[in-house]
């Protein structure tokens, strides 16, 4: 196998921007690059408004209403993101490409049960009738430590704690089975515990579909103890990236000595 | 006898809240919060801590009256406001501010920044324009959001900005007491230090107290005065914090405070586990909750729910079993 096969995600300057009342492009992203191999976990650092959620929406072609992308290329597979035509792209999100969104709530449609939502996501995905669709979405419910699946199912987004939601869009975006999953703040609001469980329910996946993770996270401990490889963001660049050991135990870049510096004084030992 | 002047800024008693689930057949009742007590007092800070679904968003939105408690009360620097009218509330929310855990679903999406923070500030105080739109550029600084979001809407901030904008308007009146739900969770570690900072500050100048709920043990340790740990709609173990985190008395506590995650690659600390699924707040057990998943557990524990007991101090923890271990009497 060459190299370039072994990269699933290839971003290379890629820079973009809202554009504001007198049409002018306010840069949120300038020369973002970075590629992550397949089968690691890989982890995007970063201080808050740094860019980490465009990015993500950038690649997963969701950007909000007012953004655009000015220069750079994405490329998934091989295959570039932003000059493949549209029913191709949207055919690679869901089995190729999925992300859980940083907020769950609000991603999850108050209108339908938590249930019926995360079985529609599998019978789009997985090709099986309601019903198995619907055991299967019950199983993963389950899997991602929502108590009492089978009664749960049947609640609204507005009846599961803040907790609770995060996981019900987890347990969606795992019934989509993707090739490379982004998770924007997965465990933001979880109780370690849970957040133990969640990252090892991550892992086990991984170990048994070779999916490719990609973790965006302000929590360095969990970057440490979960992910191969880090890429680090400020103010829309990325500082620096590399693998975790180096970034953690042997950073470069002054931003990110602070940030692993000011992680550890907060640390509970 | 030395008599307390003042009441506590915040008291709850006995406070109770059932949901009721619609269902085929009979309906079910899901306890979200059972007959939880506790005071928070001026410049104090209380950290509620505890599993996913363990009822601290209840708690807090049950003292704002967003959700009506099944029973028990709230009161708020002595005033019960359980039955108050809802018109005679916002005078209690000069005193009483929040700062929810979703901040998309409490911002209003039609309002940017500037619009957001003017709302408290024209309906508390009776500032000119000309001194809000001041304080509003003050507040923005302090949690460091630059000026140039002063007219954006929620949708067009990332999330540790609407996070903090939350924040800055739950400040905006100088309250009495701020219930933060989660006030940190998606905020990097320096704006997440800044704002600790904020929030000590804020408590020495103008004695502000606290009711933090966090899963960050980290930023709980080091701000808050005591803490309750809760599981599945109780409080199991409450105290002094270093007291709390340095001699964890409940088994529920004690794996709790091991599962916090180190920066340091590769170490992982040595938790440990709970076995089993986390029961559900439907149908409780008779016994006590952790019942099943604790590993110390007994054949008493199973039947007879154990109430909160003195460890020492003002210490408590509702595990007989764990205390007599630790072979400190209980008085
Ligand atoms: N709709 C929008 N209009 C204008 N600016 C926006 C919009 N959405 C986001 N931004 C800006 O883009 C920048 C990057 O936002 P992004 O959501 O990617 O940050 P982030 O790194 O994910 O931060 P956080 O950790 O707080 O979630 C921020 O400064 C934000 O204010
Ligand atoms: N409106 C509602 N209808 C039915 N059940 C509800 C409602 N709101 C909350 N619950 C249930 O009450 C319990 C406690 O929820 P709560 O949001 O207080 O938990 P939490 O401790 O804040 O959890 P997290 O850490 O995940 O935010 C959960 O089982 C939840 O599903
Ligand atoms: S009372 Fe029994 S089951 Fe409950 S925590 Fe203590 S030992 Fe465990
Ligand atoms: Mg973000
Ligand atoms: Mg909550």
């Amino acid at each position: 196998m060459n190299a370039s096969s072994d990269v699933v995600l290839d971003v290379k300057r890629l820079s973009g921007g809202f554009e504001d009342t007198d049409h002018q492009i306010l840069p949120v992203l300038t020369d973002v690059t970075f590629s992550i191999r397949r089968g690691v976990s890989a982890a995007i650092v970063g201080e808050s408004g740094s860019g980490k959620s465009i990015t993500a929406l950038s690649v997963l072609g969701l950007t909000p209403a007012g953004f655009s992308l000015t220069a750079g290329q994405i490329r998934f597979e091989g295959e570039d993101l932003l000059t493949m035509d549209p029913a191709r792209r949207r055919k690679l999100s869901g089995r190729g490409l999925s992300m859980v969104f940083q907020d769950a709530r609000a991603a999850l449609n108050p209108v339908f049960t938590v249930g019926w939502q995360i079985a529609d996501v599998v019978r789009i995905h997985q090709d099986v009738g309601r019903r198995e669709a619907r055991r299967r979405a019950e199983e993963l419910l389950d899997r991602v430590r929502v108590p009492e699946p089978a009664r749960r199912m049947k609640q609204y987004p507005h009846e599961f704690s803040g907790g609770m939601a995060q996981r019900a869009m987890l347990a969606m975006a795992l019934a989509c089975q993707p090739r490379l999953l982004i998770l924007d703040e997965p465990t933001t609001g979880l109780d370690v515990t849970i957040q133990a469980d969640i990252l090892d329910l991550i892992a086990d996946l991984k170990a048994a579909s070779g999916m490719t993770t990609c973790l965006i996270t302000h929590d360095l401990g969990v970057v440490a103890e979960n992910c191969d490889q880090v890429v680090v963001m400020q103010q829309g660049c990325v500082r620096e990236s590399g693998s975790c050991a180096q970034i953690i135990n042997t950073p470069t870049d002054p931003y990110t000595k602070q940030l692993i510096s000011d992680s550890r004084l907060v640390e509970t030992s | 006898m030395i008599t307390t002047p003042t009441p506590p800024v915040l008291d709850i008693q006995h406070l109770h809240k059932e949901f009721r689930l619609r269902g085929t057949g009979r309906d079910r009742v899901l306890t979200a919060v059972d007959e939880v007590s506790f005071t928070i007092h001026a410049g104090q800070t209380v950290a509620l801590v505890g599993e996913s679904g363990s009822g601290k968003s209840t708690i807090a939105r049950c003292i704002t009256r967003i959700t009506e408690p099944t029973s028990g009360d709230v009161l708020v620097e002595g005033r019960s406001i359980i039955k108050m009218p809802s018109r005679k509330l916002i005078d209690i929310y000069r005193s009483l501010q929040m700062v929810f855990q979703d901040p998309n679903s409490s911002l209003d999406p039609r309002k940017t920044a500037r619009a957001t923070l003017d709302e408290p500030l024209r309906l508390h105080t009776s500032l000119t324009s000309h001194q809000r739109e001041q304080r509003i550029r003050e507040l923005l600084a302090e949690v460091d959001l630059s000026d140039h979001l002063i007219d954006r809407l929620p949708r067009q901030l990332s999330g540790g900005q609407r996070q903090r904008l939350g924040i800055a308007r739950a400040m905006a009146v100088d309250p009495r007491i701020i219930l933060l739900d989660e006030p940190t969770a998606s905020l990097d570690v320096s704006v997440r230090g800044q704002i600790i900072r904020l929030l000590e500050r804020l408590q020495e100048n103008k004695g502000i107290a606290y009711l933090f709920i966090s899963h960050d043990l980290g930023v709980v340790r080091r701000i808050s005065d005591r803490v309750l740990v809760m599981y599945l709609g109780t409080i199991v173990e409450e105290g002094p914090t270093e007291e709390v985190f340095t001699h964890p008395v409940h088994p529920y506590t004690q794996s709790l405070l091991s599962a916090a995650p180190l920066v340091e690659v590769g170490r992982r600390r040595e938790r440990v586990r709970l076995a089993g699924e986390i029961p559900s707040p439907v149908d409780l057990p008779a016994g006590c909750r952790l019942v099943g998943r604790c590993p110390v557990a007994t054949t008493a524990c199973a039947t007879t729910e154990p109430s909160l007991l003195n460890v020492t101090g003002s210490h408590r923890a509702a595990c007989p079993v764990a205390l007599d271990m630790q072979q400190v009497p209980s008085t």
